[in-house]
């Protein structure tokens, strides 16, 4: 079995530096079919090798905007734009896509089932707001293909959940609530809701409007993601209080999946983690931080010391569709070492807005 | 349906919705005033009343000057808010609140003062060929009827700041039509028309009297839609700034918004290939005033590939770095530092990048220019010089945006001819020459003649048949 496939079998959070470094030194074989990418690694200190993470820092990163600016040189392989998944929020431009192969999106998806369960854990109803398939057919294929609607939807198909969202007949966006509410009302045991933030606080205000409740159970979980823009609450710790009191949930069943289109694995919080705003990154994935400072003075990537703010780079060894070393527009806090079970994410902002 | 059905149903619309019941909202008092409004009063920020609306002077100390009398005294207070902008303390205090650098305030101060000239102030009162004083002063003949404009009364202006220029034309258009005002700081900058206050406090004329300068949190919908009653409400912002406010405009209220726009650039061939030293500087110019984020500023160049585009883009890199000599850069805020840099990077990494890294100053190549190209713009002195083959063509992409307010063209006389007709068709309000991107008065701002959109003109219509 190659390397490649054994990261992919590693269970969620389980760690294998040996098997992340040997996955990474078989997909870098693959990126360099990317000319770009080969260039740049010519261009760098990288040896040839991958055999510790200092190694791993040393691989240049793609910046998350050339996704934008650039997508046709990034690809490997054939870039099929109806396959491809688009960014939702991050620059809040549709320009922004991450091509996927078939293969690649099954593995994504992957990612988030497989993160998505060693996070919630069994649940005995769900219910969530995302949008359906008729809806979809009916949008451009950048709004069709954005990663945010296709995360939502991998998780109702996950949880069976039905889809609450729709376009009307004028052809405007619907969220059908009323359905929503019942199908969690009519639940008994453990409950989980999800959607994206700014969604949820739609249905919590529509909640306070109409006069009711919903309860999720003693252990019920509410799941958001898709960053905080368009939401109305003034703070994180503000939003959870609101989560918490509607939904009837403890603080740490509130769960936030933060991930980018640009790259394929998922990270968040697991129901009960002490700290909800620290997010565990998964055995497939790794994630460092580069000094804002010098990367703004010299325009390079310099990684910081744990427990420090910087930008964060993600290396994404599954990803095949094109090199999986990308520098993101988000700051950070990164802590509990290089990587395994303590290691953490602490968002911190956008460090362009 | 029939005729006579569709006459009653229509008839009964028309008669039902239209209606003498005020739409106006000013003697609606907010339930609650946000704590951090005040009105400034003698140097002292002061609480709006239980009715802020009441806090918007009276315009009549002016109506009853003529128009040599107002421009006497404007001219005055200008040059006095001139120097008072220049002194030390205010100096320090401004670069630190605007972020604009002290060359950039002192340019600002030096075109106070020339708009303090009372020719120029004459010169605002001009639309075209119309005298609009004499229209202020009295009745004229028109065809078959006579005419006159009266000032709207009292008004609100909203978020002018962070360049004394910007807040120093409102102030002036507002006195001309003789309205009063209640001038709105933006949060970001509550010390540019604070300064303007201290020195009207040192006079006691008909144009201190109808101003007012407060404070109110952006968005306070109950306080807002009481104050947006006023005769007339001008604003100024970012189109989505714009549309909050004008949603809160009463439907009677004369609205004068004053949104999102931006120049563009085009270069043709010929003058790639024989340019001087100052046409790089006139064009260095207009991509640094304001640090190019004044509504004229160009955040689009389009280049008509040459033989010589190479060494003209490098030129002009280096003119713009050059001209940060004289008139420096302000602080540019950290979101945006950010965001020039992973342009620039990205630049650097697709061999697109004309400057050198470390200067203060950017200019990047691009091949071709797209519609999606002109979704996301840099300023602070940032050049993306697009290369393309038809600068007409690329004309119409530009020109499609309704932001666009004015085509500067580093063109020879007969490209410019040809192309002129060609920007009829765009968006553009304006054509102006390398140097001419801040349009000189008398030429309309904005495509607008402000003076005229504060007015209301008023017919005296002879009998039929007369």
């Amino acid at each position: 079995m190659s390397a490649y496939d054994r990261l992919r079998e590693l269970d969620t959070f389980s760690y294998n530096d040996q098997i992340f470094f040997d996955a990474l030194n078989e997909s870098l074989e693959v990126w360099k079919q990317n000319d770009l990418y080969s260039q740049r690694l010519e261009n760098s200190d990288f040896s040839g090798e991958v055999e510790s993470w200092g190694d791993v820092k040393k691989l240049p990163a793609l910046d998350m905007r050339e996704f934008k600016t650039h997508p046709e040189d990034l690809v490997i392989g054939e870039l099929e734009e109806d396959k491809a998944l688009y960014s939702s929020g991050t620059t809040s431009d549709s320009r922004s896509f991450a091509a996927r192969s078939d293969e690649m999106l099954e593995i994504h998806q992957d990612n988030l089932e497989r993160f998505a369960k060693a996070c919630i854990g069994e649940v005995d109803y769900s219910a969530g707001l995302g949008p359906r398939d008729s809806m979809l057919e009916k949008l451009p294929t950048k709004l069709s293909r954005r990663a945010l609607f296709n995360y939502i939807r991998w998780l109702m198909d996950q949880y069976n959940s039905s889809h609450n969202v729709y376009l009307n007949e004028e052809g405007d966006v619907d969220m059908d609530l009323e359905k929503l509410t019942e199908e969690l009302q009519n639940g008994e045991g453990r409950g989980l809701f999800f959607g994206a933030a700014a969604q949820v606080e739609k249905y919590v205000q529509y909640l306070d409007k109409t006069g009711q409740e919903v309860d999720l159970g003693e252990e019920g979980l509410v799941v958001t993601g898709g960053g905080w823009k368009g939401t109305e609450a003034k703070s994180k710790e503000e939003y959870r209080t609101m989560l918490v009191e509607k939904f009837n949930i403890k603080p740490e069943n509130h769960l936030d999946f933060y991930s980018a289109s640009e790259f394929m694995f998922f990270t968040g919080n697991k129901a009960g983690d002490k700290n909800p705003d620290l997010k565990r990154v998964p055995g497939r994935g790794y994630a460092y931080l580069a000094d804002e400072k010098v990367f703004k003075e010299e325009g390079r990537v310099e990684p910081v010391e744990n427990g420090e703010e910087g930008l964060l780079v993600v290396v994404d060894p599954l990803n095949r569709s094109y090199p999986g070393v990308v520098l993101t527009d988000d700051r950070m806090k990164k802590t509990g070492g290089e990587y395994g079970e303590n290691t953490r994410l602490e968002y911190i902002g956008r460090s362009t807005m | 349906m029939e005729r006579e059905g569709d006459a009653d149903e229509i008839q009964a619309q028309y008669r039902g919705g239209c209606g003498t019941d005020s739409l106006g909202t000013e003697d609606i008092e907010p339930e609650q005033i946000p704590e951090e409004s005040y009105i400034l009063e003698e140097g002292e920020q002061k609480d709006f009343g239980e009715n802020p609306h009441a806090s918007i002077p009276d315009n009549q100390p002016l109506r009853e000057l003529s128009t040599e009398q107002v421009i006497d005294q404007l001219s005055e207070m200008l040059e006095a808010y001139a120097d008072e902008i220049l002194k030390e303390e205010n100096l320090d205090r401004l670069v630190r609140e605007t972020g604009e650098s002290r060359d950039m305030l002192k340019f600002d101060a030096e075109m106070i003062r020339q708009f303090a000239d009372t020719q120029t102030l004459k010169d605002w009162l001009q639309d075209g060929n119309t005298d609009l004083s004499d229209y202020i002063e009295g009745w004229q003949e028109a065809q078959g009827y006579e005419e006159t404009a009266e000032p709207l009364g009292g008004g609100v202006n909203i978020n002018a700041g962070h360049n004394v220029g910007a807040v120093i034309a409102p102030e002036i258009w507002r006195v001309l039509s003789r309205n009063a005002v209640l001038h709105k700081m933006p949060s970001n900058d509550q010390l540019t028309l604070r300064i303007l206050h201290n020195v009207y406090r040192k006079y006691d004329n008909a144009i201190s009297k109808t101003c007012k300068i407060g404070y109110w949190p952006g968005g306070s919908q109950e306080m807002e839609e009481n104050l947006f009653s006023a005769d007339y409400v001008m604003a100024w912002g970012d189109d989505s700034t714009i549309a909050a406010i004008r949603e809160k405009v009463s439907p009677t209220t004369r609205f004068v918004p004053f949104h999102f726009e931006f120049g563009a650039y085009l270069v043709d061939e010929e003058t790639q290939l024989d340019y001087s030293e100052e046409l790089l500087e006139r064009i260095a110019k207009d991509f640094s005033w304001g640090d190019q984020l004044l509504c004229f500023s160009p955040l689009v160049m389009v280049v008509e590939k040459s033989d010589n585009t190479e060494k003209f883009l490098e030129d002009l890199a280096e003119a713009l770095e050059k001209y940060t000599e004289g008139y420096e850069m302000g602080q540019i805020p950290e979101e945006d530092e950010m965001n020039i840099t992973r342009s620039k990077k990205i630049a650097r990494d697709y061999d697109n990048l004309v400057s050198d890294w470390d200067n203060q100053t950017v200019v990047v190549k691009h091949e071709g220019l797209e519609r999606s190209d002109i979704a996301e713009f840099h300023s602070f002195r940032y050049i993306k010089a697009h290369v393309v083959d038809d600068l007409s063509e690329s004309l119409k992409t530009v020109g499609s945006v309704r932001n666009l307010q004015e085509f500067i063209l580093a063109t020879t006389e007969e490209r410019r001819q040809a192309l002129r007709d060609e920007i009829l068709d765009t968006w553009a309000k304006r054509i102006a020459s390398p140097g001419g991107a801040p349009p000189m008065l008398p030429i309309p701002w904005d495509g607008k003649h402000p003076v005229n959109e504060l007015l209301k003109w008023v017919t005296d219509e002879k009998p039929h048949g007369n």
